[in-house]
């Protein structure tokens, strides 16, 4: 029923509903001082439900029904569809935790870099299976670099150069 | 004497300029790029219909289209059929060749252009279902089916259909003041508006095997003809709504006897369509001021839901002045009904929902909507149609003149989330409120979607906050209604976002990249900036129920509503304007460099210089007070006393000010930077030594002469130890980074969650 439901043929008849419209938010902050990415990223609830319903049946979010597994499920999630890569290598994430602000689960996750990173490649899949219309917004920022981008299914990577 | 003060002018003139004038290079001409220019590149000249003062013009004029019309549904096969005659009144000074009418459900056609709208190229990975249904399964094979255009006598109307747009060629031309009657018969395959997430359609229902309908754009309607467009047929695309007309209707819909029906419009028979127990209770409402009267109870429409009626009943409803006509449909109806007062109207305040939807709807629906009308007529003028439907339908969230569709399902337990439910509370609120706008306040949506998204989601914000106060076990141990619009901080990362995925909000809603934050989010949250910072609730307030009364069953342009809020404020807003809703600028004002100043007898380098560049001494200048940065001085005391500029002690002893008139002991002259292109009132927050603090807002207008750094002195008897601006967050700055002196190193909210989670 829910695949169905999620299985839109078009968005086109997106309706004058102030919900719906499907994007995310994602900071991706290098603090080369701390070896660190610093990763906040912000997804819609309801629609983040909708992704882990199909690993889970009963799982419900904001209240958790079960926190472990809503955590595990989304250690999971991201690993499987924020993925970082420098060298050739996946750099594994660190799931710290979430908060949630109204409608918008905000979720934290930290990335260890020892070396200091040459470049970095994002691949942002978030709900991208999930919703024909979904939009992924990308902010990275390192010392006084501030970069933006709008990722979608067609182009859900990122290539950055740090110098 | 003359001549020296003319040199002393010239001096300090020149102090001003010191910096500008080393560097010389012949400089290009510009055009005004002024931030606070007028705004005459972009506005539509004034003229007789619209004015200059944002009102209708003495020749303003509307058309005006009467529909009568018979509907069927039928529900085994779900389709709908339809005659609609239609008297279309040419009130416009134009003669008329041919009449425009719009085909909305022409986009579900199988070959409909829209399906074919964008060009984003292959997707690499898809659900199953998606794959079937792209690249395996038919589309829908929906769309109008016209049977016959004809006119009064039966004679045929020559038409051609444009995709979703229908030209009638007249006989001979409609004259001004004249009338055309005829009709047009149709009928169109209705859809399941769960599986392509329309605005209109059936949900079914496989446990029960029934279907719940709601059903809007199902009838050929008039475009609209102006002055602004001629006839506005911008063809239907998806995401821009609907240009209408306002009119009579009175339309008869003829469904399965066991269904309940709302609609826009009065019913006329309830008598004959509803049971004599429904008719009681349906009377009873009409006077139910305090609490709803259940007019169809869970248990009847549980009933209900095995049977299958074969007869028909004929429901009958009247609409006066309506741009629109909306139903719903079903067996599975639960319908409940209030009465209240608004003004002299009586409006009965209505919620029609399947049993899905309890126990949330029968808890909270009504409530909405009597919220709803309550604090959008204060804001504008009393609701002025007799009623206001709330029907569930899941996922949607969708607009007609006295009904609208909305979401907010429980679990099948009937357990709901607090998200469920404030999400809920808020679509209906949203939907509710539209009857305000587009409604009635009818802006031509396919062109702006801000227009009556935009106000709609600001009402709404203002609305929720009511409906907080109003109902506070509603919102448990929360200080108040946690509206998802609206704040200035919720619109923060969309404006920092790319700029080549933004749009201004002065965009058709077709070829904007984030319809939500382009037409709902931004202009609510600048119309909320506008209220709380830049003109104060008093101000706005009555521009803004100005700007309703005046477009009330009117059609405003853009322009309409700028100019009226300036008009009735005489505040000059087309620096807003132009920010706001014609760029794509955000916010960023930050604090820059703090000096001290002392005074003191003894001119600074900077004084020096020029004099020396002038040939002349102190003794050519009369007597002078000298502000000297702290640093280039050597003091043993950081206060400035009187004592430090004999000058200013001897033209006090001469000219006494006023007993308690004093020297300031501190000096400081602030350094404010806006990196971001937005102009914004300047509020800060001064703290001083002593514990004490003080709030400054400099109007927008001190930006007007250099929009990058502007500084402010202080002059006070306290030491200043802090500068922070925009302290409470109103002004949605992008980045708060720079909003410290001394700068503060606050924790990220990263830093913060990381902290948080170590216990």
């Amino acid at each position: 029923m829910l695949k169905s439901f999620c299985s839109l043929l078009l968005v086109i008849f997106l309706a004058g509903m102030p919900h719906k419209f499907y994007v995310s938010t994602t900071v991706v902050f290098y603090k080369e001082e701390e070896q660190a990415l610093q990763i906040t990223s912000q997804i819609f609830i309801d629609d983040l439900e909708a992704a882990l319903l199909e690993q889970h049946p009963d799982i419900r979010l904001a209240p958790d029904s079960d926190k472990n597994m809503a955590d595990r499920l989304m250690t999971q999630y991201f690993s499987n569809n924020l993925k970082f890569e420098s060298k050739k290598l996946i750099l594994p994430i660190r799931y710290l935790g979430r908060e949630y602000k109204n409608d918008v689960a905000v979720h934290y996750i930290e990335i260890e870099i020892k070396d200091s990173l040459k470049t970095l490649q994002i691949e942002n899949r978030i709900l991208l299976s999930l919703f024909e219309d979904q939009k992924n917004i990308v902010h990275f920022k390192h010392k006084q670099t501030r970069k933006s981008f709008l990722l979608d299914k067609n182009n859900p990577y990122i290539r950055l150069d740090l110098k | 004497m003359k001549m020296k003060n003319l040199l002393i002018s010239y001096l300090l003139l020149n102090l001003m300029w010191l910096s500008a004038q080393e560097a010389e290079t012949q400089q290009q001409g510009h055009v005004n790029e002024n931030k606070f220019r007028q705004l005459y590149d972009q506005f539509a000249t004034p003229n007789k219909y619209h004015n200059a003062s944002g009102a209708p013009g003495v020749e303003y004029y509307q058309q005006k289209v009467d529909y009568v019309m018979d509907i069927n549904l039928n529900d085994k096969n779900p389709r709908i059929d339809g005659k609609e005659t239609i008297t279309y009144t040419n009130n416009s000074p134009d003669a008329l060749p041919y009449l425009w009418m719009q085909l909305d459900q022409n986009i579900r056609k199988k070959d409909a252009p829209a399906l074919e709208k964008n060009g984003s190229g292959i997707t690499p990975l898809m659900q199953p279902q998606s794959f079937v249904s792209n690249y395996m399964k038919d589309p829908f094979d929906g769309g109008f089916n016209i049977k016959a255009v004809k006119d009064a006598e039966g004679r045929a109307l020559r038409h051609i259909i444009n995709m979703t747009m229908m030209r009638i060629d007249l006989p001979k031309p409609l004259q001004p003041g004249e009338q055309f009657v005829f009709q047009v018969d149709w009928w169109y395959k209705v859809n399941n508006h769960i599986e392509n997430r329309a605005r209109s359609g059936y949900e079914y229902f496989p446990e029960d095997d029934n279907r719940a309908y709601v059903i809007a754009q199902f009838f050929p309607r008039m475009c609209v003809y102006n002055d602004v467009e001629g006839w506005q047929n911008y063809q239907f695309w998806g995401n821009g709504e609907f240009a209408l007309e306002f009119g009579d209707y009175e339309v008869n819909i003829t469904v399965p006897s066991d269904h309940v029906v709302e609609a826009t419009g009065t019913l006329q028979n309830p008598k004959e369509v509803l049971s004599r127990e429904e008719y009681k209770r349906f009377r009873e409402a009409q006077t139910s001021f305090d609490k709803p009267v259940i007019i169809v109870t869970q248990e009847e429409a549980e009933q209900k839901e095995s049977q299958f009626s074969e007869k028909t009943s004929t429901w009958k409803f009247k609409a006066t002045n309506v741009r629109d006509f909306g139903f719903a449909s079903s067996r599975k109806f639960i319908w409940e009904r209030q009465a209240v007062q608004i003004g002299p109207n009586k409006v009965m305040a209505v919620s029609l929902y399947p049993k899905e939807g309890n126990p949330l709807w029968e808890e909270y629906s009504t409530k909405a909507v009597l919220q709803t009308l309550k604090t959008y007529s204060k804001f504008t003028f009393n609701y002025p149609y007799p009623k206001a439907v709330s029907v569930h339908a899941k996922n949607q969230g969708m607009e007609y003149p006295m009904i609208c569709w909305n979401y907010g399902r429980p679990e099948k337990d009937g357990t709901y989330s607090d998200r469920t439910k404030f999400g809920m509370i808020s679509v209906i609120i949203h939907e509710v409120g539209h009857n305000y706008f587009p409604m009635i306040v009818n802006s031509d949506e396919r062109q702006w979607g801000w227009m009556d998204e935009g106000i709609d989601t600001f009402m709404q914000y203002l609305t929720e906050q009511e409906f907080g106060e109003t109902y506070p076990e509603s919102i448990g141990m929360q200080d108040k209604y946690p509206s998802r619009r609206g704040e200035p901080s919720k619109i923060v990362s969309y404006m920092a976002g790319d700029q080549d995925f933004i749009s201004p909000i002065m965009s058709n809603p077709e070829n904007v990249y984030q319809l939500g934050p382009n037409a709902y989010a931004k202009p609510a949250t600048a119309l909320n900036i506008l209220r709380e910072t830049v003109m104060g609730n008093e101000l706005f307030d009555y521009a803004f129920k100005t700007y309703a009364k005046r477009w009330m069953f009117k059609h405003p342009t853009p322009e309409d509503f700028f100019r009226t809020m300036e008009d009735a404020s005489a505040v000059d807003l087309d620096w807003f304007w132009r920010g706001w809703f014609y760029s794509t600028d955000y916010v960023d004002i930050g604090v820059g460099e703090v000096k001290k100043f002392r005074i003191t007898d003894q001119p600074g380098p900077k004084v020096n210089k020029l004099l020396a560049q002038y040939d002349m001494t102190l003794a050519d200048l009369p007597p002078m007070v000298f502000m000297a940065q702290e640093d280039s001085l050597d003091l043993d005391t950081d206060k400035s006393t009187v004592s430090d500029s004999t000058v200013l002690k001897e033209f006090l002893e001469e000219n006494p000010v006023n007993e308690t008139a004093k020297v300031p002991s501190y000096f400081y002259e602030i350094e404010f930077e806006k990196p971001g292109g937005l102009v914004m009132p300047l509020i800060v927050e001064y703290s001083y030594a002593d514990g004490t603090v003080e709030r400054v807002t400099y109007p927008p207008q001190v930006w007007r002469k250099n929009d990058q750094v502007v500084r402010k002195v202080i002059a006070s008897d306290k030491e200043l130890i802090g500068v922070v601006v925009d302290p409470d967050l109103e002004t949605a700055d992008i980045d708060t980074s720079n909003n410290s002196w001394p700068k503060e190193e606050s924790l990220s909210d990263f830093d913060k969650f990381k902290e948080k989670i170590k216990g």
